[in-house]
């Protein structure tokens, strides 16, 4: 190993393990000027995680919620991977299903992951969305084949939590209290020009968007999804996904895509 | 040549509405590269509208040149994406590092100044410089602590890898300042070494004093606080002895109205135009 490469592993064990960096620094003071560079590591990390998390800090409250920040921020084992922080955090999520002090908050961990989708929406790449001309003029003999290709901004979302009520009292505490206990909820979430929506759905259009969403033909999603959920309307579900302009394209299965 | 072309502004986000409302007189802007590196979304598409009003540049703060690891292939596609985009005036970099192993920190970690570090930054510079196919300028760190193994004064070991790798240097007078406080060196023979020409943009920002001891303070490179008057001054000096440049005022907390940054700017005419004879051809 380099002496380069020596060192600078040695700088990242001691920033998390708050080892003695005295091996190799020759300033005064040397353990409280590496803990400006700690300081800031974590400091940014932590408000890296508050950009992308606002309603888990609303939800802990800031001390709270910079606290259990901090103390996912100290594991070297989440640090992050690439050069660009939008990249990072999504294991917070579970973390805070696992932690111990948050043990009393069992649905933090689903509304995090909530936010995490929302922030994959937002900076999701901006692609146009089909018109409902287009699908009509798919010839009928062809439409069994046809593969729906979803914007990239389209996500899904499943929690056995009201989510969209721990939302609200995210941002309004003096709401109703509410009860935990509920069916599954359902979501598409997706953004129109800059804005992200959350779309709360039934199951069987849900299913029926997540199995196209795993590139499956027309009939084969609609026959799936009919399977599971026999009152499944395929034009309901078709004219969702034009009005809420999630369609990014449509290819008919010799791969030849429309010219729509 | 008007000296206000000379003077420009780090955007950042809570800036970015007041911009394309107000269109506000600045001749350019600089903004961090790797706040643009998603596919999409509303940060992109308005760096994208300003671009149309605004020369920008990108100023890159994750890209590791100091890394023993070397560079990351895969950063290096994302930052030449958003230069196709963007079409930047400038693209710069920091003489740091942030990655080792598979992690990469959200800090700018100072370098030992070898032989060996050299090589490494050196050869990091090139690759960078070649994927990018365009010149690339290397911004001096602002530091608090050094390394027994060094054996460079800071600013040799950052001229001599902009010379040899083809680089130009985006020289920070508040973190010579900075610097020069926290390890006791001479922040004038700091700006002295420098050649003339080597200089393609000056940053000057805000820091703070924190304490280490009970007698002792470090300054830290904060960028929370308008640009005290030390650091003004170290501005003249370094524009008398290298001539005028593109200046740039970096604020990122405690972030002030976009008029008022515009006005603290602006600052740097008076220097400017104090030594109006020394600007620099670039």
């Amino acid at each position: 190993m380099s002496e380069l490469k020596d060192l600078q592993q040695q700088f990242t064990n001691a920033l998390f393990s708050k080892q003695s960096i005295s091996a190799f620094v020759s300033s005064d003071n040397a353990a409280q000027r590496f803990n400006i560079y700690r300081q800031t590591v974590l400091e940014n990390l932590r408000h890296a995680l508050e950009i992308t998390y606002p309603g888990v800090w609303l939800l802990l409250g800031k001390a709270c919620a910079d606290s259990t920040a901090h103390a996912f921020c100290c594991e070297q084992q989440y640090a992050p991977q690439t050069g660009c922080l939008d990249d990072w955090g999504e294991l917070f999520t579970s973390f805070l299903g696992t932690y111990p002090k948050l043990t009393d908050l069992p649905y933090l961990q689903d509304y995090a992951h909530y936010e995490w989708i929302k922030q994959l929406a937002y900076k999701a790449p901006k692609h146009a969305s089909i018109s409902s001309a287009a699908l009509s003029q798919i010839p009928n003999a062809q439409l069994a084949g046809l593969i729906i290709h979803l914007v990239p901004a389209c996500y899904l979302y499943q929690s056995i939590y009201p989510i969209q009520q721990i939302a609200g009292i995210a941002h309004n505490p003096q709401s109703d209290a509410i009860d935990l206990v509920c069916h599954t909820v359902y979501a598409v979430i997706t953004r129109i020009e800059n804005h992200v929506l959350t779309l709360w759905v039934a199951a069987d259009l849900w299913f029926f968007i997540a199995t196209i969403k795993d590139n499956a033909p027309l009939e084969e999603a609609t026959m799936k999804t009919t399977e599971q959920y026999p009152d499944f309307k395929l034009e309901t579900a078709l004219h969702f996904l034009l009005q809420q302009q999630l369609i990014k394209a449509l290819i008919i299965k010799e791969d030849t895509p429309c010219t729509y | 040549m008007l000296l206000d072309a000379f003077i420009g502004i780090g955007l950042r986000h809570p800036h970015y509405a007041t911009f394309l409302e107000t269109k506000p007189a600045i001749a350019w802007l600089e903004v961090h590269s790797e706040n643009f590196f998603t596919g999409g979304g509303a940060a992109l598409d308005t760096l994208l509208k300003i671009r149309q009003d605004y020369p920008i540049s990108l100023h890159g703060v994750g890209l590791s040149l100091g890394s023993a690891d070397g560079v990351d292939p895969a950063h290096l596609k994302r930052l030449k994406h958003l230069i196709h985009l963007i079409d930047p005036i400038l693209v710069s970099e920091h003489l740091s590092w942030n990655k080792s192993a598979a992690m990469q920190l959200p800090d700018l970690l100072p370098i030992p100044y070898t032989k060996q570090a050299a090589d490494v930054i050196t050869q990091n510079i090139q690759v960078t410089q070649d994927f990018l196919d365009r010149e690339i300028l290397i911004e001096n760190p602002s530091s608090y602590l050094e390394y027994q193994v060094s054996e460079q004064r800071e600013v040799d070991f950052l001229v001599n890898a902009c010379q040899i790798s083809g680089a130009k240097l985006l020289l920070d007078v508040n973190n010579v300042f900075v610097s020069s406080y926290n390890h006791g060196w001479d922040c004038h023979a700091y700006i002295d070494a420098i050649p003339a020409g080597l200089v393609k943009e000056i940053h000057v920002a805000g820091h703070t004093l924190q304490a280490i001891d009970a007698e002792k303070f470090i300054r830290v490179d904060t960028h929370d606080s308008p640009v005290c008057d030390a650091v003004w001054a170290l501005y003249d000096y370094t524009i008398k002895t290298l001539g005028s440049v593109p200046t740039l005022l970096e604020r990122d907390a405690n972030i002030p109205s976009l008029s008022s940054l515009i006005s603290e700017a602006f600052k740097a005419k008076p220097y400017l135009k104090k030594h109006q004879s020394a600007l620099c051809p670039n």
